[in-house]
């Protein structure tokens, strides 16, 4: 019977990168960690040396860089989460890694999707009907809209998305609502 | 000669075009054109050098490349027609998890060993030359070797050339405490082809690469350094925000110019 390889570097340090409860853990006895990690003497020798602020300091970083990219895309959603938007993402992150070339897309969608019931009506939803479009390669995609603003103004429609000379192109048909 | 360009991102894309000569060549960022039109590439390297530049190779990570990424990589070098093609002295995801952004490898034989059979492997498979940039980290990995060996014997034994990310380096030596001058000077010769440089921000103390705003002058000292040393062949402005700010793009382009100026490389030697 072969014995089993031991873990990687890379696997281990992504591990503690997206969990803060390894890094407590880590924190707390760095050698443990890299024994239960399985890792190389070599590797968990330099396991051990990490420093713990250190690896919180990237591991936030990690989590602002894909903030930043997210809320780029989200401009009107986040100006109506307004102060709450950064704790909101951060609960959403930890959950949640996007994956492939489009993962701020992914994860911008992924955030919106995430938010608590009593957040909901703070997502703008044409925001969310061009994260979709730019995910799902389509002609034309029509959504269906029926919202109401917090200042209480409203509209009943559609929403129509569409590539134009490769630019995303959009209108809407409908009503708007009185106050 | 050493030329002067940026990062091509699309927001700057009508500057750009009502701009040639403020550029002498563009950099790519390979992701932006994964699954998607590459008539824009092809119609840019009708005016331009182009070369690519990628983020997501995870050049780091044991195990075989990631065949779709490295095969969209190939096609978008191919599109721009390639001079030379570049990724990040780093890994971004691992088997399990895609982080999705840059993070450090200690510095030891193992890593050396992964990311030289990988800059081969990029190499071979887009047919180009292959440079490797240092990376800006708030987490030192350590390891066996300094920073500067480590990329000496990278360079060496993979048959590769740095990219020097000028802000990169500044920042990491503000943030970990060592001179950003006695790491460029432990660099082999020869070893440098190409400088990213974008201004820094600092908040609290601690340095960020916001890719925001204007060089500073401790930056172009940096570059001075640099360009003294190594056989440069371009300098790469790596704005990705704030692109309305075209006069302060205008004026970094002018400051990096003026760098490379023959009147300035003959001041600098005497």
């Amino acid at each position: 019977m072969t014995e089993p390889e031991p873990m990687d570097w890379v696997t281990a340090q992504t591990r503690l990168l997206r969990s803060p409860k390894l890094r407590a853990k880590f924190r707390r006895d760095p050698v443990a960690l890299g024994q239960a990690f399985d890792l190389s003497p070599a590797n968990q020798q330099l396991l051990a040396r990490l420093c713990p602020d250190q690896l919180d300091a990237q591991a936030r970083t990690l989590i602002d860089k894909r903030m930043h990219e997210a809320f780029q895309l989200l401009p009107q959603t986040v100006a109506n989460l307004a102060a709450n938007a950064r704790s909101l993402f951060v609960s959403h992150a930890l959950q949640y890694w996007p994956d492939g070339h489009q993962r701020h897309t992914a994860d911008a969608l992924a955030f919106c999707e995430s938010l608590p019931s009593d957040s909901r009506n703070s997502v703008d939803p044409y925001e969310v009907n061009r994260l979709r479009f730019r995910l799902t390669p389509t002609p034309v995609r029509i959504h269906w809209i029926a919202r109401r603003t917090k200042q209480g103004s409203g509209f009943l429609g559609f929403h129509v998305l569409f590539l134009l000379s490769r630019r995303l192109r959009q209108f809407q048909l409908g009503i708007a609502l009185p106050e | 000669m050493t030329r002067i360009g940026m990062g091509y991102r699309r927001p700057l894309h009508d500057w750009i075009i009502a701009n040639p000569d403020s550029l002498e060549c563009l950099e790519i960022t390979a992701e932006h054109f994964f699954a998607s039109d590459h008539s824009v590439l092809r119609s840019l390297r009708e005016r331009f050098p182009l070369c690519v530049h990628g983020l997501g190779l995870s050049l780091g990570t044991p195990g075989p490349l990631d065949g779709p990424t490295l095969a969209q990589f190939k096609e978008v070098a191919d599109s721009a027609n390639a001079v030379h093609v570049s990724e990040h002295v780093a890994f971004t995801r691992s088997a399990e998890t895609d982080l999705g952004h840059l993070n450090p490898l200690p510095r030891t034989d193992e890593s050396l060993k992964t990311f030289i059979e990988h800059a081969r492997e990029l190499a071979s498979v887009t047919g180009r030359r292959v440079l490797l940039e240092n990376i800006t980290t708030h987490l030192d990995t350590g390891g066996e070797m300094s920073e500067p060996e480590f990329l000496n014997r990278l360079c060496a034994e993979s048959g590769c050339a740095l990219l020097l990310d000028i802000t990169n380096l500044f920042i990491n030596s503000r943030n970990h405490g060592f001179s950003a001058e006695d790491w460029l000077a432990d660099l082999d010769n020869n070893t440098v082809a190409q400088l990213h440089i974008v201004g820094y921000e600092c908040r609290n103390g601690v340095y960020n690469d916001s890719h925001a705003q204007p060089i500073q002058e401790d930056l172009l000292k940096l570059t001075r350094q640099a360009l003294r040393r190594f056989p440069v062949e371009s300098i790469i402005l790596e704005r990705d925000q704030r692109f309305e700010e075209t006069t302060e793009i205008e004026a970094d382009l002018q400051k990096l110019r003026a760098l490379v100026s023959p009147a300035s490389q003959s001041h600098d030697r005497t």
